[in-house]
């Protein structure tokens, strides 16, 4: 396999971000046809893309969880209070857990932040500014995936709001 | 080595039919499966309607070659590009799945030929960890929320160049930590 003039890195990603005019898109998916090179380099482009476009994020809106609901994925819900430990086992009959962070105020305009922290070791692995949340039952959603039984299990949230102290959940995973 | 056939060559075979039929088509859909693929998932969003893309467009074509209706033998690539581009459109006008072949060649060609590449959930977590925080707002407004580079731009006040220069780099770097073997804890 080769290829005499591959197409740049950034090229691809304009290209599958939709970010080139017509006559440059036309070039692009012309030479990419008919060159295998360029389709494996184009195919990483595509599969990170994508892992992207369709991830369940660990801080989810309410409106998205809807989505999934609709789409046929089974969302099995775990309410949490403030200050709360939780011992939480992954059910089997369930594609995506939802750890409900709730007893929160959330005022019209708040800023939340949530800090995803490993338990044993502090090492924060997931921080959203301006996190989605449900003014209407006071809560954060944080989704969990079965693929994150290769994470620490036990896991502190931290859920800021404005500049509240943090409300702190700490959850223990069983998969 | 054994050099591979060129795409002219292998519309002869097809045309011309007899015992190398089956291998010429087979040969021919080998090659551009994977490219069909790829051209479907970026203009549909969507696996399974990529992989019925190529399905329709190698059925397409191959009634061509067999047809010789392929004018051009060496710039079958612009053929099939055209073939998918009316078939995308078709697929969007219709707005349904276009209907499965039932040809062996096609259905191994779309199925068994498509490289799937499933991004465990806790890596790419892990991985989007690992990128600074403008650089992962860029990503997740470019391919999670699909916003255009200008929108992008906007959101975070930065030019529309330099959201472009960011998101190719961080995509680099999160392709290089998913290929990166696991490594334990969080």
């Amino acid at each position: 396999m080769s290829c005499a003039s591959p197409l740049a890195w950034e090229t691809l990603v304009d290209w599958w971000a939709g970010d080139l005019d017509e006559a440059a898109v036309a070039a692009v998916e012309e030479h990419v046809l008919g060159c295998d090179v360029c389709t494996v380099v184009a195919s990483r482009v595509a599969s990170t893309a994508e892992a992207l476009r369709t991830m369940v994020p660990p801080v989810v809106g309410a409106e998205h969880l809807e989505a999934l609901a609709r789409a046929g994925v089974r969302i099995m819900e775990n309410p949490i209070a403030p200050g709360q430990t939780c011992d939480f086992h992954f059910p089997r009959n369930a594609d995506l857990a939802v750890h409900v962070l709730g007893g929160l105020v959330l005022g019209a305009g708040a800023r939340v932040e949530v800090t995803l922290r490993s338990l044993a070791t502090g090492h924060v692995f997931g921080h959203v500014e301006d996190a989605p949340v449900d003014t209407r039952r006071g809560a954060v959603y944080l989704a969990c995936q079965r693929d994150y039984a290769q994470l620490d299990h036990d896991l502190v949230a931290e859920v800021r709001v404005g500049k509240d102290p943090p409300a702190q959940y700490t959850i223990l995973h069983h998969f | 080595m054994k050099a591979e056939a060129s795409d002219a060559a292998l519309l002869a075979g097809i045309a011309l039919g007899g015992a190398g039929l089956r291998e010429a088509e087979r040969a021919l859909c080998r090659r551009y499966a994977p490219r069909i693929r790829l051209y479907g998932l970026r203009h549909l969003r969507d696996e399974d309607r990529a992989r019925d893309l190529v399905q329709t467009v190698l059925l397409a074509v191959l009634q061509a070659a067999r047809e010789k209706r392929v004018r051009e033998p060496e710039q079958l690539t612009r053929f099939v590009l055209g073939t998918c581009r009316n078939a995308v459109l078709r697929v969007r006008e219709l707005d349904r799945r276009a209907e499965p072949a039932t040809d062996e060649v096609l259905v191994a060609a779309a199925g068994g030929e498509a490289p799937r590449d499933p991004v465990n959930a806790a890596v790419l977590l892990r991985c989007l960890g690992s990128l600074g925080h403008r650089a992962r707002r860029v990503l997740e407004l470019s391919f999670h929320e699909e916003l255009e580079s200008g929108e992008v731009a906007t959101r975070l006040a930065l030019t529309q160049g330099n959201v472009r220069v960011i998101r190719h780099r961080a995509l680099a770097a999160l392709r290089v930590c998913l290929d990166a073997p696991a490594r334990t804890g969080a």
